[in-house]
């Protein structure tokens, strides 16, 4: 297939808030806030903006008694809230398989396709305001739940840890290497004075941490936050005349995995939905793996690093815990998660890493800025959902 | 009886057949009668042939660990007395990935590896809800 999207469109607006545990606004207030800013960054005003792409979806997928505005925002909402007048497209991306990457994919295809000049696309994440972590709101549960809540299994975190037993049995996995990946994300939120988590985990503390479901301690697991972040995307000769430097879009693709209502029950738990996502991606984005500048690996979980690293072949003939140690150790240094991945900063669902990958490659990350960055990827997801992005600050076609 | 806290199954027009046969200590899992592919959970259409013709087959209950946790928090309610408690992902005989969820009522976490053969049990939990479990085969318990 050809992608013919490569190199015609361009991030040129970048907008969020803060990320906290507690809620500082609505769903809706964030998502206002952070399109606010992403629309100022891009030199626009709201009503430059023609097409509007939501990403909106709690931590949690039961989604009884939620009020847009509230618990999530829609398109609909964010419209209002920003005083657009009117627009030429839409769409809400939410439910199960929803991909954080999907509204800049759908943005730039609506770009390209003459549907849009100027694509506010945004994602708006935290976890049901009046439910506990974990809580049911019923004890009996039918559908696909009726096979696995009767047995206490139940919850992502059980689902990840039996996909990352079979993943350490097949492929020697070792929780040193869970605890590298940890380190990495900490090691850099440490230098990200937004990070929720900006203190260095030692393997010992790691490895006397509270188990959860195991081999899935505390540590392995990301923090549940509330935060939003926004992207406004334009056409390629727009871009160039931005107030501010441009990421292209090189390639930005999606993958769904097999069985993706029931994603503990399929085939072969040694791989997830990002290899789908990250099929024949240094060929449709024009670049090789060694042309890789800077790498956000989504690390929802700590074991997601190695089946993202295992999609896109960054590791170069390398295997996953040799890159990451080579990262560590310091003689094969190579950045990855440069604002502290979501095991630093916070649960952004790879919202965060998207952000990220773009202020890199436009040399706007601040202290974390990695010198001479071109090409910066980004990956997210993990069992069915999965998505990989290349954005260069070099045009290429 | 007292009360149960757990979740219990609730049945639809799909699962009838499954947890009916769990009443009567019977595992069956749905078969394409065209095909003869299993189908778990039980669906309308064969995913493989997307033929009608499926029904409830009994199966012989044997399989193997294909992974498993230990759970030490109970995340939903009910579990806390239980903790630490097994979670298995067990692949049934029948069938390459034909899969299935349990818990594994007769080893203690830290005894139980992926490979291992398993059996079908069955657990009365409340009134009428019948839960297909799983016991470690060829070991000393005698359940």
């Amino acid at each position: 297939m050809t992608n013919y999207l490569r190199g015609a469109t361009a991030f040129i607006g970048l907008g969020k808030t803060a990320v906290s545990r507690q809620p500082e606004m609505t769903f809706g207030g964030l998502a206002v806030e952070a399109s606010r800013r992403a629309i100022a960054d891009a030199g626009l005003r709201p009503n430059d903006i023609d097409c509007l792409i939501a990403y909106t979806r709690p931590t949690e997928m039961h989604t009884q008694g939620m009020v847009d505005g509230l618990d999530r925002a829609s398109v609909a909402y964010v419209q209002e809230g920003l005083g657009i007048e009117t627009l030429r497209h839409h769409a809400d991306v939410w439910g199960p398989g929803a991909n954080a990457f999907a509204p800049s994919l759908l943005g730039a295809q609506a770009i390209h396709g003459g549907q849009a000049r100027y694509v506010l696309v945004y994602a708006v994440l935290g976890r049901p305001l009046k439910r506990k972590f974990g809580e049911l709101s019923a004890r009996e549960w039918g559908g696909a739940a009726q096979f696995a809540l009767p047995y206490g299994f139940g919850n992502n975190v059980q689902t990840i840890a039996v996909f990352a037993r079979r993943y350490m049995h097949e492929n020697g996995l070792s929780r040193e290497d869970l605890w590298r990946a940890i380190a990495n994300s900490r090691k850099w939120a440490m230098r990200n004075p937004d990070a929720l988590l900006g203190e260095w985990l030692s393997y010992d503390d790691y490895m006397s941490a509270r188990m959860i479901a195991d081999p899935m301690s505390l540590y392995d697991c990301d923090m549940p936050v509330f935060g939003a972040w926004a992207f406004v995307i334009a056409a390629h000769d727009d871009a160039a005349r931005a107030p501010k430097a441009p990421a292209y879009i090189s390639a930005i693709q999606l993958g769904q995995g097999p069985r993706p209502t029931v994603w503990e029950l399929w085939d072969d738990y040694t791989v997830m939905a990002p290899s789908y996502a990250g099929r024949d991606l240094w060929e449709n984005a024009g670049v090789r793996p060694d042309e890789i500048d800077v790498a956000q690996i989504y690390d929802g979980f700590s074991p997601l690093i190695y089946y993202h690293l295992d999609a896109i072949g960054l590791t170069n003939g390398h295997d996953g815990p040799g890159f990451m140690r080579g990262i560590l150790e310091g003689d094969q240094p190579f950045p990855v998660n440069t604002f502290g991945g979501s095991l630093g900063y916070g649960r952004a669902q790879g919202a965060s890493h998207l952000y990220e990958a773009i202020s890199q490659a436009r040399g706007d990350a601040g202290d974390r800025q990695v010198a001479d960055c071109d090409v910066s990827v980004a990956t997210m997801g993990g069992f069915m959902v999965g998505a990989t992005a290349v954005v260069t600050r070099e045009r290429r076609t | 009886m007292t009360t149960y806290e757990k979740p219990i199954p609730v049945r639809d027009e799909l699962t009838e057949g499954y947890w009916r046969a769990a009443q009567q200590g019977v595992l069956v899992i749905q078969r394409c009668q065209d095909c003869h592919f299993y189908v778990h959970y039980p669906r309308e259409l064969c995913p493989r042939c997307l033929g009608r013709n499926l029904a409830f087959q009994p199966v012989s209950g044997r399989g193997v660990v294909y992974s498993y946790t230990v759970m030490h928090a109970a995340l939903l309610p009910g579990f806390g007395p239980d903790v630490p408690y097994l979670c298995a992902v067990v692949e049934l005989d029948e069938q390459r990935g034909l899969r299935m969820l349990g818990n594994i009522l007769n080893a203690a976490p830290g005894e139980i590896s992926i490979g291992d053969p398993v059996r079908v049990t069955f657990v009365t939990v409340a009134e009428g809800v019948v839960l297909p479990q799983f016991l470690v085969d060829g070991q000393a318990s005698g359940a």
